[in-house]
């Protein structure tokens, strides 16, 4: 099953038992925050929240935690709810290799319906109900919208146009604050523009179908392009409309779409933001987008999600979109490699499971994680085990450390290396040393350890366990 | 409200930043519910339902504030490359 909207796809939540609607009016602070954060803590299978009635507005809408449980991310994929995260992962993967998929552009999108077209009557304040996410954000933050952008040097190359989730503060009635992370392919888009003097044209949309926000939130590589990805993940063309305003390929099914442009070489204060490390970003210097144009659908459906203190909302999201292009980039020089889990704070930490091909292997395969695109602003914390070790189950994994690392023999320590300024342990922000802890067990010609006599399991488990389950579940 | 109908009388203290120069930027839809303020300098917002400790500078946290003088001092992300043309 795919979705073409949000509205189709908090539909199918809703069928599910994995929505539930607050008629119920709720201020914009704090309960909009306090809500996303508290969803978050009901455990894995929480449910997304559709917000009907808000403080001020007439007939505004906040939807909140929409890919935020295990449930809600297979049903994204048109699985079974109940699926296993390591089952999601291998099928995200399977279907990953079918890239690119298909686009399908249509000539007409609902987010026309209502159209602002003079910038001077433009307030954002005033048409989305946006909110003030952890207490102290310097202010109101679209948080969950795809930008869309083309590269300057080759704007008719649409393999180059970058659909990416990036953070924007309202600074004013029709001007964002937006953070571009160097890392990250819109800043290759305005560096080109910034170098010709030009202003960089966007597209912000909010409120989509769940996979275009996966896919922009994933590290795949410059020149793939998100919409064939979607069209990869969902086995079914991704529907997008052409803006004739701006030129750019924007999801068909978006509830608001915003329009504008970068100012070349402007940067103002931005922030501080409450981020997905847990800590605040700070004020730094950052672009500036005047807005120029707004369209939305009628009763438009503003999608944020609550950032912070992980687990949220980000790390169900950014945990299997981030670990596959990883796993798939290390399959192609490694086939040793059975599975990556990147879902720790967006890969900081990646664990990779492999089999070993010679000993000495595990730091090999360390290495390549570091080289890899995503790789080299994140993964501060390599931990390579293996195959029989599920780097998903971190009980697993932790054993792993416990008895296979030598700390004289399996640490390798890279000084100095590129890391995402929002790392607030980097010094100077974005700089980092890296380690790759080998959790593997030792092999020729790498003999050393007592390692000969692991404890097999007794004969008759999966009998007993079984029996045991039936008795349970008879109990 | 348009940004032409900005009251520009009505000019407060930024909690955050401390200079004078904070003004109404939107109503809320339904009238009389809310009021957002902006903060020219720094780019502060806060809406006058928040409670205490975003609208009120005593109530504000002290790590968060922010110095008017010393705002240009912080780090570009990204930097500004040179422009092409400039030899």
């Amino acid at each position: 099953m795919t979705f073409d909207s949000l509205r189709d796809f908090l539909a199918a939540l809703d069928d599910n038992g994995q929505l539930l609607r607050i008629t119920n009016e709720v201020a914009p602070e704090p309960d909009l925050g306090a809500a996303g954060r508290a969803v978050n803590e009901l455990g894995e299978n929480a449910p997304a929240l559709l917000f009907e009635n808000i403080l001020g507005f007439e007939d505004a809408r906040v939807a909140l935690n929409v890919h935020g449980s295990w449930p809600n991310n297979a049903l994204m994929l048109g699985l079974d709810k109940d699926t296993p995260v390591k089952a999601q992962f291998f099928e995200f993967v399977r279907r990953y290799r079918t890239f690119p998929g298909a686009v399908e552009r249509r000539n007409a999108a609902p987010w026309q319906e209502c159209v602002i077209d003079r910038p001077e009557d433009i307030n954002l304040f005033e048409l989305l109900p946006v909110f003030r996410l952890n207490r102290n954000d310097g202010g109101c933050f679209i948080d969950k919208g795809v930008v869309v952008s083309r590269e300057p040097d080759r704007p008719d190359d649409a393999n180059r146009q970058n659909v990416g989730i990036y953070r924007f503060q309202l600074k004013g009635p029709n001007r964002l604050g937006i953070q571009p992370v160097p890392a990250h392919d819109i800043a290759i888009h305005l560096r080109q523009a910034e170098e010709r003097g030009e202003d960089l044209k966007v597209a912000i949309a909010i409120g989509n179908e769940p996979v275009i926000s996966c896919v922009a939130g994933m590290p795949i590589l410059y020149d793939q392009s998100e919409y064939e990805m979607a069209g990869a993940l969902r086995q079914k063309p991704y529907p997008i409309f052409n803006s004739p305003y701006s030129g750019l390929d924007i999801p068909w099914g978006s509830e608001i779409v915003i329009e504008g442009h970068v100012k070349s070489r402007v940067r103002e204060i931005e922030g501080p933001f409450g981020e997905f490390t847990g800590h605040y970003s700070g004020g730094r210097m950052m672009p500036v987008i005047d807005v120029t144009r707004v369209s939305y659908r009628k009763h438009p459906i503003l999608e944020s999600l609550y950032i912070g203190m992980p687990w949220t909302e980000l790390d169900y999201m950014l945990a299997v979109n981030t670990s596959a292009p990883i796993y798939v980039q290390l399959k192609e020089q490694f086939p040793e490699i059975e599975a990556v889990n990147a879902a720790y704070t967006h890969g900081l930490v990646v664990i990779v499971s492999t089999r070993r091909r010679v000993g000495g292997f595990a730091k090999n395969v360390g290495l390549r994680v570091l080289t890899t695109p995503h790789g080299m602003g994140y993964a501060k914390v390599v931990i390579v085990v293996d195959e029989t070790v599920d780097p998903f189950d971190l009980k697993q994994v932790m054993w792993a450390l416990s008895t296979k690392f030598h700390p004289a023999h399996d640490l390798i320590v890279i000084p100095d290396a590129s890391v995402l300024p929002l790392d607030p342990g980097s010094s100077p922000p974005g700089i980092t040393h890296k380690i790759i802890m080998d959790a593997t067990t030792p092999i020729s010609p790498e003999v050393r350890g007592h390692y000969s006599q692991p404890v097999e399991r007794p004969a008759g488990v999966d009998a007993w366990l079984t029996k045991l389950m039936e008795m349970q579940r008879n109990a | 409200m348009r940004d032409s109908e900005i009251d520009r009388s009505k000019i407060r203290a930024c909690p955050r930043c401390l200079t004078g120069d904070a003004r109404v930027v939107a109503r809320s839809p339904r009238p009389g519910v809310w009021t957002m303020h902006l903060c020219k300098v720094c780019f502060y917002t806060w809406r006058s339902t928040e409670p205490d400790y975003a609208t009120r500078a005593e109530a504000l946290s002290p790590r968060f504030r922010i110095d008017p003088s010393r705002l240009g001092e912080g780090r570009a992300m990204p930097e500004v490359p040179p422009l092409r043309n400039a030899e």
